[in-house]
């Protein structure tokens, strides 16, 4: 009963084919909103975009905060580099401007002061500790000779030991071999400051009816032609009036810390220079000076 | 030839021993100026006593140790009075005990820091019209410092010896080597 021969099954499936697009236009024509053959996929089209945006979402974020991190950290190096540099420049300007403030007030003393002096740096100190000796960057091609005085701003520190062509040793006032003259700012007593190896001197044959007390400051008494004088020289720390004894025991710390010690002045000629505070007056009526 | 890298391997000696004191008393000083610095010319002084013939080796310890003092105050012949009984007593120890090792060098620095503080002291006392104080937190730290640093030091003047090629003043006898 086959007349034209024909596979039917193939005809269906051609034809309904052909329906499906046009049932599908017919449907959109009819303002419906979502397409009813493609409701089962969205649904799993809707899981799968979720999905990806979710992971592109990681991706790109986990991408972008790695990207970040790395120029973070390039950008952490740079900053820890530049305040690095910062840093140093300032400690620089820091040490600048302390040395330019301890120049100034040297030079302004040099300024002041009418004694002859050359200025010199500390380079070393002594190779052996039993010898409390400083070394300057001066000798006598500077001028420097053995015996002048080591000042700096705040005290005295030594006098020249030896001295080479560009090379000078001081020997500071705490070296056992070091005597001073020395005089008792307050009551004007006088001794002789010696060193005593250590960190400390000692004031001797000073009088033991000498009223003495911690903190007094004791001077160079000028008496050595060495130092100018009422140039200060150290502090009493501790004073015994033994029974036995016809001097006092005086321990002295020197007013100068010497191994803190930078820049120094070499007395060449201290052209009697005199620092004793002038003592205070009252005023008192004019008299009339007759001249005969 | 013998005479020129004997004294090439002197002056170089002296060079390193100058090297060292104007490190010990600069650049310690500079950067660490209130500790007390290691004995460094001492491990130059202890090497050649261990490593030299006696009594030759004597005339060598003088000259370092001239050459030394010119960085300090200290009195040519207070030094060397000390050195003298110093390398007496260290020739003494290492007669009767000797071990061919850095640990020695090490313990012999440190026993030999001691030794010189304390031969110091003594004749300080006994020559000086001042003599020295006790100065027990300098010299402890000179004592403990000393041995620290004198490791490395063993190595240079090692190594200096061999770029001399000065095998002809070592010790002769293998009691001697220092290897």
């Amino acid at each position: 009963m086959n007349f034209l021969n024909l596979n039917w099954r193939k005809v269906a499936l051609v034809i309904l084919a052909g329906l499906l697009p046009l049932l599908s236009i017919n449907m959109e024509q009819k303002g419906k909103e979502t397409d009813w053959i493609k409701q089962p996929f969205q649904l799993l089209s809707g899981f799968a975009q979720d999905f990806f945006f979710g992971f592109t979402h990681g991706v790109r974020s986990t991408t972008a905060f790695y990207i970040h991190l790395i120029n973070i950290k390039k950008e952490n190096e740079d900053l820890r580099d530049l305040n690095g540099r910062l840093k140093t420049e300032i400690t620089l300007f820091r040490e600048l401007e302390i040395e330019n403030g301890r120049l100034r007030d040297l030079l302004q003393f040099k300024q002041k002061s009418k004694m002859e002096m050359v200025a010199a740096r500390v380079v070393g100190r002594d190779l052996v500790p039993d010898y409390n000796t400083l070394t300057l960057n001066k000798g006598l091609e500077q001028g420097l000779k053995k015996g002048q005085a080591v000042i700096t701003l705040k005290g005295a520190l030594g006098t020249i030991l030896d001295v080479d062509t560009n090379r000078a040793h001081v020997m500071l006032i705490t070296d056992r071999y070091s005597v001073v003259d020395g005089l008792v700012e307050r009551t004007r007593a006088q001794g002789y400051v010696e060193g005593n190896g250590g960190s400390t001197s000692s004031l001797k044959y000073t009088d033991r009816t000498s009223e003495l007390l911690k903190g007094d400051r004791i001077v160079t008494g000028g008496l050595d032609n060495v130092f100018p004088k009422g140039f200060p020289l150290a502090v009493v720390e501790k004073v015994e009036n033994k029974a036995y004894s016809v001097a006092l025991k005086i321990e002295l710390k020197p007013i100068v810390e010497p191994f803190e010690v930078e820049e120094v002045f070499v007395v060449v000629n201290s052209q009697g220079e005199d620092f004793t505070p002038a003592p205070v007056t009252t005023a008192l009526p004019a008299e009339k000076s007759e001249t005969p | 030839m013998f005479i020129g890298r004997k004294l090439i391997y002197v002056f170089g000696l002296i060079l390193f021993i100058l090297f060292l004191s104007a490190f010990q008393t600069v650049f310690w000083y500079q950067m660490l100026g209130f500790l007390a610095p290691p004995l460094l010319w001492l491990c130059v002084i202890n090497y050649v006593i261990l490593a030299r013939r006696e009594p030759q080796s004597l005339l060598l310890v003088y000259i370092l140790a001239i050459a030394a003092s010119s960085l300090s105050s200290v009195g040519v012949g207070v030094f060397l009075t000390v050195l003298f009984f110093y390398y007496w007593i260290v020739i003494l120890f290492k007669d009767n005990f000797y071990i061919e090792s850095l640990s020695y060098f090490i313990l012999l620095n440190l026993g030999g820091a001691t030794l010189f503080h304390l031969l110091f002291f003594i004749t300080s006392r006994l020559i000086e019209s001042h003599p020295t104080q006790i100065l027990f937190f300098d010299r402890m730290t000179q004592i403990l410092l000393t041995p620290l640093f004198s490791i490395p030091l063993y190595w240079m003047i090692k190594k200096w010896e061999r770029i001399t090629k000065a095998p002809e003043i070592y010790m002769d006898s293998a009691r001697y080597e220092f290897e």
